[in-house]
């Protein structure tokens, strides 16, 4: 790959703002091969570290407090390995005549070295991370998470009149407000963790963990669970959406509403089977179905990955969980529906898939 | 014959000979005392490896075992790094991953990492103590081979696809009985079941050893270095290791019995285990380290020719270290949702303690500096330790914080972390040791071409697979996961990774053929390799370790003290002999190391190993619900432990015995100063962290739902129940100090009334509580408090059931003679037994009774 | 037979202050610093457990663990001090007088380094 197009690559993963500041304001010569090669390399390594599921790549002012503080942890770091590393290796390489001044390895490298450096760090570590355990008032948003094996729901308390629009597997955020999460766990101790955005808080089961979260740059995460929850812990993620507020409120709105009435043979026919063959018992679809025992599938052909985190989204994903579930993610709580008929199977996924 | 050196100390009045020759058993300094000496100390040609309790032949088992574990852990994450090399792999099923990073975890920390440190100091200890052996020789054995089998038990359960696999840490619920219906996890708690009675054992001979049999002259001033960072190590197992066995003990009756103390649906709380484990689980680390850098700073000074520098910056650094470490545990909480202040004194005080590590390294390189130093292969190591070890440490500070940790904790940054430190910390110092310390062990050198070539693979395979797990987990990969997916940037950094761990594991395995390799060489018996400054390196190869035991004069005896080898050969040390054909080792005080008594210790026998034996077949027939086999193996087993029991407080003579230099010392000690007592003490005090951990059980039921307790709906408790069971208790307790001082006036009668009257009143007090609860309406099923109840009742119980039987066993001795106002060391020891049940006793009745009137 | 003298363990045969308590002073400081970890700790989640939303509750709550800290600190410092006065001119007690008084140091240190998180943190947050 020509070094140019490395370098147009990587610079539409880095956030402009992010590169101006570590660039600074110099204009970049791409006839100079030496600064060519320094700011490729810088390029590189900022662009490996971006993600939708990076603590490097901050979105969120908790992220971005904590990632400030692991720059100055890295540096300090270095600095103490190199000197560590070349006060070891001095001995073997010059031979000292003079005996030496062990007070001054003891007393100054042993206690006022860490001493003053914990002095520095510590407050400074003291200051970050209170934004997560803010207070908020009743007019602010709060969701309820609760963990499951191996999936997540959300449940958005509507401001203002206190009722409760559940989904599943995906989070959304209004951009640029502190969201209060109530986090709980209904069987094992499960974790929250969009490393973009914040520190992760586990569910516990028996206790109701509090965190308040904010995204400030619209665009999709990813969160995973982070405390190993059993069998399928590595396949229990969820997309996080963070669009302005007023896409936020619409698109409440929108998912409180009953879903719409099909549009098509296949889409009804596919609406039948999810009725006969009792997918509602488990999942909520609202206006058709209650249950409560798996994930919320209102606007299930909306989200970007489905089981979890475990498939991309698609009519051909959804049909693939539903025929060989068992197979996708061995010891899940859905059963393969592996009998149905190909023309039925299509059909309910594509009305799944319909659900927007 | 030579007159004792005058250590400075003043001599030991009343109760020893007058004069030398009127002495029992007088030594010789000849030939004919080496050759008893010899016969003594022989291991047995048939079955010695079973029946053998020198502290030689069970640290070398010791160290064995632990490095088979270290490799097969070693191949469980060799077969996880192929599965997560590329993303979406199908190598191993989510199952078998589980199970596979349960086992690398549980293996690495409890059959690895505690036992082959431990295993060096039962190994190098005691000689470099100047002394012959551990001071209870066939408890080493039994803790080894406890450890052993029960770790084969656990590992073999891979093979059965029945390992456990809810993390090396276990947390419930995911590890109770409903989330973790088959036996798996009972496999675990079984396995960790006998390495804590291995680490307990080792806890208590390291600190009775250390305190009471150095040599002579070798103050707290001037023994090894070593020494101090395993007493410290040992007391922190003691106070360390029996709240994970609390923890485990509540786990397996909540998985056997439905006691709800980790669930919350019954009033429980999955915190509870994850406190009382930590509070393990951060001292075990430093546990693993400490001894490690014990090591380093014996090889180091030898490598630098010069003495440590700030001998006694180390030794507080050590003592430090050990202390604030318990301080730490909740910093693997900090994701719970526990107030942030509380979090963050565990976060001031887990970065405060990089200075004590900063003052060891620093003490370290200053040592480099001041000396000439030598890059042998050992040196190698230990700079590859001084680097990985700093890289870890600094990235612990990071973790410290609570808010970087909260990025950072459950990822593989942290899996990082954690294996520089481990891996720096204690690996590479353990193949230092090795190197350096194998003329000790096999009595010849490993190849120093490989040995460069090993320690350059595992250098570089460790930091090139283990240093882009930073960036891993940073990038948002979690830890445990047995696939990730192909678009999240993580799949070249796993690839390195995978890659070179193969790199790390070619330099282990090139270690293992050098060292079948170096076995076809012929032992040398007075290797010297590193004119190092310590007494192991003088010791001969013979179990009995040293000649004669001379006094000790220095910190580095071997470079500073004149002739020190040849008196030690010639047998102008004292016991140069045998006279009675039996192994004997010098008791000294603990701060001076003034002689005090000439301990006879036990020779081969198949006691230790029938005993594990037994205790193992009854521990996996309970866990793989077998229970007559299990019964039957244990009553095996108990009699096996009461012929040990009653074999022991043998009858010695009442006069002094020729110590050599003429002075003469008692063989037998009844009080205070015998390591009997002081064990007990130990095993008390660990006994008492038990009970506490129970209590602790109680009291955070109350903080979850401190509005209404008992919160089950038991009555409050009525005042005359307890206080009956108390005076009952304190009974029992008063008659037998009363026997203890008619035994002093030889009242034979009047001291075995007390003693029945005390079994009998302590076998009353246990009905009468059992009634008492009952009425009360306490279920230990229902809800978290009444099971809580029930275990510190059960705790008081079996104390006070031993309690009463050990009126019985004293009573049966009395009767046979066996004991009197001279030898009497059982009685007493028993005694104290009584004054640690009846204290606790009563403070648990008040902790039931008074504590929820106090709250309501 | 009985026998005037008893034997038993009154007779110490070695130099006085050997046993388990002269042991266990080298590390005094570090009993105090784990005591006041303990009550600090302790105290912190007790009152917020029990009274969270209590502001004055919280101001007092700081105020007792910095008093509580001070106290610890003026403990060790007293009892640092006057090892050292009643050792310093023995030569025997010269190493053990080091570790005690050293244990006290750093015990001292980490003790004052609570004040960090009890002035820097919101009580009950």
């Amino acid at each position: 790959m020509r070094l140019h197009t490395i370098w147009r690559l990587t610079i539409t993963f880095t956030p402009p703002s992010q590169a101006a500041r570590r660039f600074g304001s110099r204009e970049l010569d791409f006839k100079d091969t030496d600064s060519r090669f320094l700011v490729l390399f810088a390029a590189l390594l900022l662009s490996g570290c971006a993600g939708q599921q990076s603590a490097l790549d901050p979105a969120g002012p908790s992220a971005a407090s904590i990632h400030l503080l692991g720059i100055f942890m890295y540096v300090g770091a270095t600095l103490v390995t190199l000197l560590v590393t070349v006060l070891m290796l001095w001995p073997f390489v010059r031979r000292r005549e003079r005996p030496v001044n062990t007070n001054l390895f003891l007393w100054g490298g042993g206690v006022v070295l860490p001493f003053l450096t914990l002095m520095a760090l510590v407050p400074y570590v003291m200051s970050v991370g209170h934004e997560s355990r803010a207070a908020t008032t009743a007019d602010q948003l709060s969701i309820d998470v609760t963990g499951n094996f191996w999936w997540w729901e959300m449940s958005y308390r509507r401001v203002g009149d206190g009722s409760a629009v559940s989904s599943a597997n995906e989070l959304r955020l209004p951009a640029g407000e502190p969201v209060e999460l109530l986090l709980r766990a209904n069987d094992v101790i499960h974790s929250f963790w969009v490393p973009n955005l914040a520190g992760k808080t586990d569910l516990i089961p028996g206790r109701i963990n509090r965190m308040v979260i904010q995204a400030d740059r619209p665009g999709i995460y990813r969160g995973q669970c982070a405390e190993y929850c059993g069998l399928q812990h590595s396949l229990m993620a969820f997309d996080v959406v963070v669009m302005p507020r007023p896409e936020f409120d619409a698109w409440l709105s929108g998912l409180a509403r009953p879903v719409a009435a099909p549009d098509g043979a296949e889409l009804r026919h596919g609406r039948e089977l999810f009725v006969s063959l009792g997918c509602g018992t488990c999942h909520a679809v609202r206006g058709l179905s209650e249950g409560r025992l798996g994930p919320d599938l209102t606007q299930i052909g909306s989200r970007r990955t489905i089981a979890a985190g475990a498939l991309p989204g698609g009519v051909g994903n959804i049909a693939a969980w539903i025929a060989s579930a068992q197979h996708l993610k061995p010891g899940n709580l859905m059963p393969s529906y592996d009998r149905l008929a190909g023309p039925e199977l299509r059909a309910v996924a594509a009305y799944m898939e319909s659900l927007k | 014959m030579t007159t004792a050196i005058n250590t400075g100390a003043a001599r030991p009045p009343s109760e020893l000979a007058p004069s030398a020759t009127q002495a029992l058993y007088p030594q010789s300094t000849g030939p004919d005392g080496f050759e008893r000496l010899n016969a003594a100390w022989q291991k047995p040609r048939r079955f010695g490896f079973f029946t053998e309790v020198n502290n030689n032949h069970i640290g070398l088992l010791y160290i064995a075992t632990g490095f088979l574990f270290f490799l097969g852990a070693g191949v469980l994450a060799l077969l996880m790094r192929i599965q997560l090399a590329i993303p979406g792999n199908t190598f191993l099923s989510a199952g078998t991953f589980n199970q596979f990073f349960t086992m690398h975890g549980t293996v690495m920390m409890f059959l690895f990492a505690v036992p082959i440190v431990e295993a060096f100091a039962v190994l190098l200890l005691p000689q470099m103590l100047g002394t012959r052996d551990m001071p209870f020789p066939r408890l080493s054995s039994l803790g080894y081979w406890s450890y052993a089998i029960g770790g084969v038990l656990v590992f073999s359960s891979l093979f059965f696809r029945m390992a456990p696999d809810g993390g090396w840490f276990m947390y419930p619920p995911l590890t109770g009985p409903r989330f973790s219906p088959g036996i798996n996890a009972d496999i675990w708690i079984l396995g960790l079941g006998f390495v804590e009675i291995a680490a307990v054992a080792a806890a208590v001979e390291l600190i009775v050893g250390i305190l009471k049999t150095r040599a002579p002259g070798m103050t707290l001033g001037k023994m090894p270095i070593f020494a101090w960072y395993m007493l410290v190590t040992a007391g922190m197992i003691m106070i360390g290791m029996p709240a994970v066995i609390a923890a485990d003990i509540l786990l397996e009756l909540e998985r056997a019995f439905a006691m709800p103390f980790y669930d919350p649906t019954r009033g429980g709380d999955p915190l509870l285990w994850q406190h009382l484990f930590w509070l393990f689980g951060h001292p075990e680390v430093y546990i693993i380290f400490l001894p490690a850098a014990g090591m380093v700073s014996m090889i180091l000074p030898s490598f630098a020719r010069t003495p440590l520098v700030g001998y006694v910056w180390v030794a507080l650094a050590a003592i430090a270290v050990g202390f604030l470490s318990f301080g730490l545990w909740v910093h693997h909480m900090y994701a719970t949702g526990m107030p942030l202040l509380s979090l963050s004194f565990f976060a001031a005080a887990s970065s405060a303690i990089a200075i004590p590590m900063g003052i060891q390294v620093f003490a370290w390189i200053a040592t480099l500096w001041n000396g000439k130093p030598v890059l042998r292969v050992p040196m190698l190591f230990i700079l590859g330790f001084l680097f990985i070890f700093t890289i870890g440490g600094l990235t612990g500070v990071m973790v410290a914080a609570v808010p970087y940790d909260l990025q950072v904790h459950d990822t593989y940054f942290v899996v990082a972390h954690f294996h520089y430190v481990l891996i720096g910390g204690m690996v590479f110092p353990i193949f230092a040791a090795l190197y350096y310390w194998m003329p000790v062990m096999t009595g010849r050198m490993l190849s120093d071409r490989l040995g460069h070539w090993t320690f350059w693979l595992m250098f570089i395979g460790f930091n090139a697979a283990f240093l882009p797990m930073h960036l891993t987990g940073l990038l948002g990969m979690p830890r445990r996961i047995y696939t990730y997916s192909a678009d999240l940037g993580w799949n070249a950094l796993n690839l390195v990774t995978t890659v070179f761990s193969f790199m790390l594991g070619a330099g282990v395995l090139l270690f293992l053929f050098d060292f079948i390799r170096h076995l076809r060489a012929r032992p040398e018996t007075r290797l010297d390799p590193w004119q190092a400054p310590s007494l192991e390196w003088i010791a001969g190869n013979a179990a009995h370790a040293f000649r004669s035991i001379v006094p000790i004069t220095s910190r580095y005896p071997v470079w500073e003290q004149e002739r020190l080898k040849d008196d030690i050969v010639a047998g102008r040390g004292y016991l140069p002999d045998a006279p009675t054909v039996s192994r004997e080792a010098l008791v000294t005080s603990p701060i001076t190391a003034e002689p005090e008594q000439i301990l006879r210790m036990p020779g081969p026998g198949w006691i230790t190993f029938l005993a594990a034996v037994a205790t193992a077949i009854c521990f996996a027939g309970m866990t793989i619900k077998a229970p007559i086999v299990g019964m039957a193996a244990g009553i095996a087993a108990a009699g096996l432990y009461i012929y040990w029991l009653w074999s022991l407080d043998s009858k010695l003579p009442r006069e002094p015995a020729d110590a050599g230099r003429g002075l003469a010392l008692p063989l037998y000690r009844n009080g205070k100063q015998s390591v009997g007592w002081w064990g007990l003490v130990v095993l008390l005090i660990s006994d008492a962290v038990v009970g506490a951990s129970f209590a602790f059980a109680y009291l955070f039921f109350w903080t979850i739902r401190p509005a209404v307790w008992p919160p089950d709906g038991s009555q409050l408790s009525g005042f005359f129940d307890p206080a009956v069971i108390s005076v009952l208790v304190v009974a029992a307790y008063a008659l037998f100090e009363a026997a203890e001082r008619l035994n002093r006036r030889e009242r034979r009668l009047a001291m075995s009334v007390c003693l029945i009257i005390s079994a009998i009143v302590a076998g009353a007090a246990l009905p009468l509580g059992w009634s008492w609860l009952n009425g009360l309406g306490v279920n230990s099923t229902q809800h978290s408090y009444g099971a809580a109840v029930w275990t510190l009742f059960g705790y008081s119980a079996l104390h006070i059931a031993i309690g009463a039987a050990m009126a019985l066993w004293c009573l049966a001795r009395v009767a046979l003679g066996m004991i009197d106002s001279w030898r009497c060391l059982a009685l007493r020891i028993c005694l104290l037994w009584w004054r640690f049940t009846a204290p606790v006793t009563v403070l648990t009745l008040i902790l039931i009774v008074g504590f929820p009137y106090v709250v309501s | 037979m009985s026998s005037p003298e008893i034997h038993s363990d009154v007779v110490e045969t070695g130099p006085a202050r050997e046993g388990l308590s002269r042991l266990l002073d080298l590390v005094f400081g570090f009993f105090i610093w784990a005591a006041h970890f303990l009550i600090v700790y302790v105290g912190a989640a007790l009152v917020c457990a029990l009274a969270p939303a209590e502001a004055s509750a919280n101001a007092g709550l700081t105020v007792a663990l910095a008093l509580a800290t001070v106290a610890a600190a003026a403990i060790v410092v007293l009892h640092g001090v006057r090892r050292y006065r009643q050792q310093r001119e023995e030569p025997e007690q010269q190493f053990p007088m080091y570790v005690t008084i050293g244990c006290d140091a750093i015990a001292l240190v980490a003790i004052m380094w609570q004040l960090f998180p009890i002035f820097l943190v919101p009580a009950c947050a």
